[in-house]
Order: structure tokens, then sequence, then C-alpha cells
């Protein structure tokens, strides 16, 4: 089953029954320079929301990437 | 392998996320308690800049996506990087014998093989998230 990222985000349901049934889902995502074919699992697709709403609470705070990975690379 | 900036940096999206997700999917995930650290580190830092409540839930986040980690405890100490504080990603990549390390730090991309070979990490690979994918994706 191959599936578009933004149709993934519409509708996640779907896409986590598929696997339930055993079925491999492959995400394809554009966010990058380049397609890339992900194939997914449960694991997955947690990974992918936990990152999406920390950036929900990152962005509210109007914290950006590059402050972020400055804080992680300072020594103190 | 990834390291805490690529983590941290798939919360924005794009080629750091599409990584994670993968690696997520398809491969073991490790971390080792100075890593856990890096991140505690963040929501101290974080406290003044975005309040307690969504610290609290940033810190949540974080702990649910670094259980779904295995955590190990290095048991070698490695000195190869110019930033002695990347080494703790060589010494957890040491203990589990991993294939790839993902990470946007220079000082650890520029590692040479050959320093690599001597400390028994020759099956390493230390790349970009974006080599990575291309590495990965290759021959599909």
């Amino acid at each position: 089953m191959k599936i578009k990222l933004r149709d993934f985000l519409r509708n996640p349901g779907k896409v986590k029954k598929e696997i339930k049934k055993g079925k491999s889902v492959i995400l394809i995502s554009r966010e990058g320079p380049f397609a890339l074919l992900l194939p997914l699992n449960e694991k997955g697709i947690k990974a992918y929301y936990l990152l999406e709403e920390m950036r929900k609470i990152l962005d509210e705070a109007g914290i950006s990437e590059k402050e972020v990975i400055n804080i992680i690379k300072s020594k103190s | 392998m990834i390291d805490a900036s690529v983590i941290v940096s798939a919360c924005y999206g794009g080629i750091s996320r599409d990584a994670v997700i993968y690696i997520f999917s398809n491969h073991k995930v490790y971390i080792s308690e100075s890593i856990i650290e890096e991140f505690k580190k963040l929501e101290k830092k974080f406290q003044s800049k975005i309040g307690k409540e969504r610290v609290k839930k940033f810190k949540e986040l974080s702990e649910e996506l670094l259980k779904m980690a295995q955590k190990v405890t290095p048991e070698e100490k490695i000195n190869l990087c110019r930033d002695e504080t990347d080494n703790k990603y060589l010494s957890v990549c040491k203990k589990i014998k991993a294939d790839y390390l993902l990470t946007w730090d220079e000082d650890l991309i520029e590692i040479d093989y050959e320093k690599l070979k001597k400390v028994s990490l020759k099956k390493l690979k230390i790349m970009t998230p974006s080599n990575f994918l291309v590495h990965i994706t290759k021959g599909k």
C-alpha cells in the first residue's frame, strides 16, 4: 500500500488499520528536496506523531530549529 | 544510532524527520544516559522561554520517544572526536556494534575511517540524515 504524506496526515487511522492487518505501508514523502519511499510500521508512525506534537510546542513558543540545536550543542 | 540534534531537528520536519521515522520503522535505535541528559538540558533551558506547562508537555513527548529506543550503558570510552562531548555517541556505537550513526555534526562526520578501524568501529557509517536516505534508497 502506498500513501502520500498529505493523505496519511488526513487519515492516519486508515494506515494504522492496514498495518494491523499485516500490510506494509510505504509513505511517499516530498518534504525533502527529493521524493522518498519510506516503509513505515506502527513504531515509525508513533515517532512521527510524537515529533509532530513536539514541533507544535516549539512553534507556539517561537523557538527555531537553530536555537534548539545550539542549546543541545552548548557545553553548559 | 541517532544523535540528539537529529532527533530535535526531526521535530521541524524535512529530511531529519524522514530519516528518524524510517529508522524507527526499520532498525533498532539505541540511546545512552548521556543522550537522555542532553534532552534534560534542553528542557531546563526551555523553562524561561516557553513556560512550565509547555516544558512539561515537551518532556512527556520526548520521554515517550526516547522510550522507543533501547537504552545501553557504554563500557568503553572512545576518544576520537575533536569535540570531546561527541565521543559519547562513538562509545554507544562501539557497545552496540552500530551500522549507522546519523548526525549533522561535522566533527563526527569528518572522523577518518582509519581511526574508526583502529577502535573496532570499521563497520560504522557516520552520515547525515540526507546521505543516509540516499544510501538506503539506492536500488529501489
